[in-house]
């Protein structure tokens, strides 16, 4: 088994057992894997990830104590560093990179969010109120993980590739949307569900999506403005 | 190993069984094109396929016969699946050929 996957097996299990799992959402190419699971291994799931293992915090969170994150990251040699540009916490080991994320709305703004619950700070993050409103949670290895619907996902690929500088990474996500987009369309009980995951969208995102689907002349488009006859 | 050629390798496998079911699927469409023959003033369509070096056509129907719109859409499909696989096969060589070199 590859080294990250061991780690990545090893962060799940832990954050499961001290009752943090259930609290959080997995985004980003980490979610790849556990869509595989889902899918029942369909190979048509891409499974290219980064390092960068990201962690969506709900705005709100029901936890009476402080459960300390940052030492169960610690315990398995992850090592605290702070981001140069916005301050949030990033855990580092020599495979993975642990980042805390939150819902930003609004304006936004340049500090990190506390979140104290956790004992960590997380770095504001667009269009994540798509996935808190549309979530699975899948049995990955024994371990329920609570990740974006993958439709969301795919949507939320494709709106996060217009905001990036680095083309590299524009195009890995115009990719994975792509290809997941592909099969999700190929499955009825996906592809049905595509449109209301849409239409619950804020309408500039929707317009934001619609025009990056265009561009690629991706054929989710025709599904997405086809009426309903 | 380094996760770069884990990564790597993982990729491979994907797109090897990824190629393995486009080709398993592919052979469950009609190979071919619909070609147009106009008989006594009328349309009339066949499945126009090479077999070894001969150019074989096959009857389907009239233009707007149902099995005429269904092969057409399974036509589509073919060529859908077609060029996903070329796609794939263009991956796999790029991937192959990094691991080698």
């Amino acid at each position: 088994m590859n080294n990250n996957q061991t780690i990545f097996e090893e962060l799940l299990n832990l954050l499961h057992e001290k009752d943090v799992l259930r609290h959080i959402i997995l985004i980003g190419s980490w979610c790849l894997p556990i869509y595989r699971v889902y899918f029942n291994n369909a190979p048509e799931v891409p499974i290219l990830r980064t390092m960068d293992l990201d962690i969506l915090v709900p705005t709100k969170l029901n936890i009476s104590n402080t459960i300390d994150v940052p030492s169960i990251l610690k315990s398995i040699g992850f090592d605290e560093t702070f981001s140069h540009l916005t301050g949030h916490s990033k855990y580092v080991h020599p495979e993975m990179e642990v980042e805390f994320m939150v819902a930003e709305y609004g304006k936004g703004k340049k500090e990190p969010y506390t979140i104290k619950p956790f004992n960590v700070l997380a770095q504001g993050l667009r269009y994540m109120s798509l996935v808190m409103e549309h979530s699975i949670t899948v049995t990955y290895k024994g371990i329920p993980v609570c990740v974006p619907d993958p439709k969301a996902f795919v949507f939320l690929k494709f709106l996060v590739s217009t905001k990036r500088k680095d083309s590299l990474k524009r195009e890995k996500d115009l990719k994975t949307a792509a290809e997941l987009g592909d099969f999700l369309m190929m499955r009825s009980d996906q592809r049905s569900k595509l449109k209301s995951v849409f239409s619950s969208m804020h309408k500039n995102w929707q317009k934001t999506l619609l025009r990056v689907l265009s561009e690629q002349s991706n054929p989710l488009l025709d599904v997405l403005i086809k009426k309903k006859t | 190993m380094s996760v770069f050629q884990d990564l790597l390798k993982e990729e491979i496998k994907r797109l090897s069984e990824l190629k393995k079911k486009y080709e398993k699927e592919i052979v469950s469409f009609p190979k071919g094109t619909l070609s147009k023959k106009i008989r006594n003033g009328k349309p009339y369509l066949y499945l126009a396929y090479r077999e070894k070096d001969k150019v074989k056509f096959e009857y389907v129907g009239k233009e707007d016969s149902e099995k005429v719109q269904i092969i057409k859409e399974l036509i589509v499909k073919r060529q859908d699946i077609n060029q996903k696989l070329k796609q794939v096969n263009k991956e796999l060589n790029e991937l192959l050929k990094s691991v080698h070199e």
